[in-house]
């Protein structure tokens, strides 16, 4: 296992990432740039530094030692490489939790811009015989996909929109080759959860729905759809770029604007709610 | 106190109790709730004997004799007692027949309601009925059952006490009863009626903690409906009371775990899970026979009593203190705090807390260390010390309790004894058949998180001497702030982190060994347990430490993180507990788990998995609790709004704006 991948973060406890408990490693690097994204240190593959202006006591230690030598939290890097063999024995970690419905996660950024290393980790997590989830955006070349086929029990993927001009619109690009794939997969028989980020006016029609419920009905695979709605989250994390904050669903009855969707997916569609709106 | 006082004092107290009709509901009995007798200054001790409450008495014993059966009992003509023996047994059968008398003033008095009140004569002639049958016979109905459990429960101590097993011991009355003559809900009801009088008692600490689920004496499954439908009453009932616990083991049904996921999900600090497979073995191992290890209950908190078989003594020896005495050769930080301090509740008066720690012992000069090695072995004989003071003081509580002109058990505990009711032996002196005297360890990881910062900062990366970081914490780290920041920093239990979870685990190992090759020369097996009580108090007494934690902040409770310290979420807490072998602790080493309730896509089914993978991993005791933490942090600014607001405390629960501002701070820290 000498290969090595650009990893941001290992999250333990993962409940939104698949079923069950589970251990997702969040990969760096994408190939969209969706204007609600969340995890706008994800962008770049190389690791950077985020800063925290608030957390910041003017100490000057990462003037002398770099953003490492901050105490405060103020200067945190963000991604590392990373071996396989290193990465896969984090997630093993919580090997006893996975036994019932868990298991481990590649997300990202987007995971399949570093297929190999991928492939590589969910080979081994495949040996020691844990459940593997890939949570991809797809908007990666038919070959990255293939790579992780045989070492991967769900597919999380995400559809933006089904049309393309709205698509590129929202993330820089169109989405041919993310259809293209979630067809590949479709061929394979792997399960698949479709995830769908809806943001009120923009990529929410009831003609887009329309034409997404066709094409969701023509794929195998597809066992359950989320309805995410795009909220406002990391405002800090864009000022610690130094970048301005996206605004979306501002106002927005969040929960009228999934049930209308839903409306229109002629399939099972359930977002994964939290624990107070079920109890 | 001799027999003729006790029994001067009983009928001093039995006279003066308010006799008690209900204008609703059907159990009779006074609430007197303690808050009002505590501010009032009116909190006294009757003089009825010893019993310190945390433990619970034979309810089983009381349902299968009633109160006649127990007088009877206690006066059966015994051959060869002596004569201590004899007036200690006739105290008993005095003392309950007393106690009979006052639950027939009872009957009496709603039977004169209800002959002025003929639109509730049904109701008050229940009572009267129910209250008057329990002066003649055992209880024969679930409703008589509770009706008396109540009454014993409520006359045992002025304040509060123990239940224990309720689902073993009522069960026989329930499975009378339901369904043929009272349905299911009418017994939830009867369940939650009970449950509304223990919160209207109010006492804060409350120590009402009820046990249900485990096995029985020979090893089965004693899960039964009534454990269920004891959860189910306390989900629906509103109140903070009793405490529920939960015996967990191999062959307990998927309906119990459902249900304790279901109370925990309820979000309010109640289901504390007890691994029979983590707890058994070792109690056995520490010389208590198979089937009292079996039967264990816990007291007022978290520690195991033997339910039916032991009383319980318990004292706690604080780690964190220990580690100042060693760093200032057998003195405190000079600097250390002494604020006045409130045990729980914000409405107690303050005092000043003492640890009973044994000061003036030096350990060796910590600057003459010349590795972290040479440094630990110098806190470890600090450690020691402080350990064997504490068991020596045992081993004297130990001799004063059983020598043969000891203090005398009070005659409602005793009468609740089945051996001091036939042969008149005090409980404390041979009545109860386990000895349990319980050494507890204080706070181990946040001591194990100030040697890891010792470690790192003058012997690995010599960032300071010695010298100059016990200079930084008798300054508070006022001029050494960038130290501070560092050592904060560091990594500290809770985060899967093996340095600092096998420092915690090393500490561990090294307390339960210290307690276990302790020769008791009563003969005692005192029991270690690597719990802590008062660490909001211990830590208000502790100067800075090395784990860059300031004068007062806090410390952690039992075998958890330091509040805000775990920041890599619950699986890695449960794995860095898991490195300790926490079973040796057998008195009681709890884990607590606080998720917060708006933790991604947290479902029952996630809390499901949480409770089995817990006892796979090894823990004893678990007190998983999911919190809303906005709710909490709005509840200290708006108390007002948020009175019904409960959550898990130390080995209680109460309501979060009755509590201590530190410990509200506590409870939020806590959570991930």
């Amino acid at each position: 296992m000498k290969e090595k991948g650009y990893v941001m973060h290992v999250q333990r406890f993962s409940l939104n990432d698949g079923p069950g408990i589970r251990s997702t490693a969040f990969l760096k690097g994408c190939s969209l740039r969706c204007a609600w994204c969340h995890n706008p240190e994800s962008w770049k593959t190389e690791p950077q530094t985020l800063y925290y202006e608030k957390k910041c006591v003017h100490c000057g230690a990462c003037a002398r030692g770099g953003a490492e030598a901050c105490l405060y939290g103020a200067r945190v890097m963000v991604g590392r490489l990373c071996s396989a063999e290193e990465l896969v024995t984090l997630l093993l970690r919580d090997m006893r939790f996975f036994a019932c419905g868990g298991g481990v996660t590649f997300s990202g950024g987007e995971t399949l811009l570093q297929a190999d290393f991928t492939a590589v980790c969910l080979r081994e997590l495949k040996k020691a015989g844990v459940h593997t989830c890939v949570d991809t955006a797809l908007h990666v070349p038919a070959e990255a996909v293939q790579a992780v086929i045989p070492y991967t029990d769900l597919f999380l993927a995400d559809l933006k929109s089904i049309n393309p001009d709205v698509h590129r619109q929202i993330t820089g690009a169109g989405n041919h080759m993310i259809l293209d794939n979630l067809r590949l997969i479709s061929r394979t028989g792997i399960p698949m959860w479709i995830r769908m980020p809806l943001a009120a006016g923009i990529n929410d029609s009831p003609e887009d729905l329309r034409k997404t419920a066709d094409f969701l009905s023509g794929l195998a695979g597809v066992v359950r759809v989320d309805l995410l709605p795009v909220l406002d989250h990391a405002d800090e994390k864009y000022r610690a770029l130094g970048l301005e904050p996206p605004r979306f669903s501002r106002d927005v009855d969040v929960a009228a604007l999934i049930h209308r969707a839903a409306g229109y997916l002629d399939t099972d569609s359930r977002g994964t709610l939290p624990l107070h709106q079920i109890i | 106190m001799n027999t003729g006082e006790i029994l001067e004092n009983f009928t001093r107290m039995i006279s003066g109790m308010e006799v008690s009709v209900p204008e609703e509901g059907i159990l009779a009995g006074p609430v007197r709730p303690i808050r009002h007798a505590m501010a009032s200054s009116r909190f006294v001790n009757y003089g009825i004997g010893w019993d310190n409450a945390h433990f619970p008495l034979d309810y089983g014993l009381l349902m299968r004799e009633g109160i006649p059966g127990i007088i009877r009992r206690a006066s059966r003509p015994a051959e060869n007692l002596s004569r201590e023996a004899a007036e200690y047994r006739r105290l008993v059968a005095d003392c309950w027949r007393l106690i009979s008398g006052y639950i027939r003033r009872h009957a009496d008095a709603a039977e004169e309601l209800a002959s002025s009140c003929p639109e509730d004569a049904a109701r008050l002639e229940r009572i009267s009925r129910n209250c008057r049958s329990l002066t003649e016979r055992p209880p024969e109905s679930f409703e008589e059952g509770l009706q008396l459990f109540w009454f014993i429960w409520r006359l045992r101590a002025y304040y509060t006490s123990s239940i224990g097993r309720m689902d073993r011991h009522l069960y026989p009355l329930y499975a009378r009863d339901v369904p043929d003559r009272i349905s299911r809900e009418e017994a939830c009801g009867l369940l939650i009626e009970l449950f509304g009088l223990l919160t209207a008692v109010h006492s804060g600490d409350t120590l009402m903690n009820l046990m249900v689920g485990g096995t029985d004496e020979e090893g089965r499954d004693s899960t039964n409906d009534l454990s269920l439908l004891i959860i189910e009453a306390s989900i629906r009932a509103p109140g903070s009371e009793p405490h529920i616990n939960i015996r967990l083991h191999e062959n307990s049904p998927e309906s119990l775990r459902d249900a304790a996921a279901r109370m925990i999900a309820d979000c309010r600090g109640q289901g504390v899970l007890y691994y029979d497979r983590n707890i058994i073995p070792d109690l056995v191992r520490r010389g208590i026979p198979v089937e009292y290890a079996r039967s264990y209950a816990n007291d007022g908190c978290t520690e195991l009593t033997f339910d039916r078989h032991s009383a319980i003594w318990f004292w706690q020896m604080e780690s964190m203190k220990t580690l100042e005495l060693a760093l200032f050769r057998g003195t405190e930080n000079p600097a250390a705090p002494h604020s006045e301090y409130r045990k729980w509740a914000a409405w107690q008066p303050a005092r000043l807390f003492e640890s009973k720690l044994r000061f003036g012992f030096d350990s060796g000069d910590p600057c003459d260390c010349e590795s972290f090695e040479s440094f630990l072995q110098l806190f470890l004989r600090q450690f020691r010390y402080q350990i064997r003071c504490m068991l020596e003081e045992i081993s004297r509580e130990i001799i004063r309790n059983e020598a043969p002109d000891g203090p005398l058990t009070s005659p409602i505990a005793a009468g609740l004894v089945e051996k001091t009711l036939d042969t008149g032996t005090d409980p404390m002196r041979g009545g109860w058949e386990v000895r349990n005297y319980q050494l507890l360890s204080g706070s181990l990881p946040t001591t194990a998180d100030c040697l890891y910062g010792i470690r790192r900062a003058v012997f690995d990366e010599q960032r300071c001497t010695m010298a100059e970081l016990l200079e930084a914490l008798q300054g508070n780290f006022e001029d050494d702030e960038p130290l501070r920041a560092w050592l904060k920093q560091l990594p500290k239990f809770g985060n899967d982190c093996d340095e600092t979870d096998f420092l915690a685990a090393m500490l561990a190992d090294e307390f339960c060994t210290c307690v276990e090759e302790y020769e008791d020369p009563s003969g005692v097996m005192i029991l270690p347990g690597i719990y802590n009580i008062d660490f909001n108090m211990f830590a208000s007494v502790l100067g800075a430490s090395p784990d860059g934690r300031k004068a007062g902040d806090p410390i952690c409770a039992h075998f958890s993180p330091t509040p805000g310290c775990a920041v890599s979420g619950p699986t890695a807490v449960i794995a860095s507990a898991s490195k300790a072998a926490l079973h040796r602790g057998c008195a009681s080493s709890p884990l607590y788990l606080s998720l917060p309730r708006a933790m991604g896509a947290l479902d029952l089914q996630h809390i499901r998995t949480l409770i089995d993978i817990c006892g796979e991993a090894g823990l004893p005791i678990v007190s998983l609790s999911v919190y809303n933490r906005e709710l909490l942090e709005d509840a200290r600014v708006h108390p007002e709004k948020h009175g019904d607001l409960i959550v898990r405390v130390w080995g209680f629960n109460a309501r979060f704006v009755d509590l201590d501002a530190n410990l509200q701070d506590h409870i939020i820290g806590r959570i991930l």
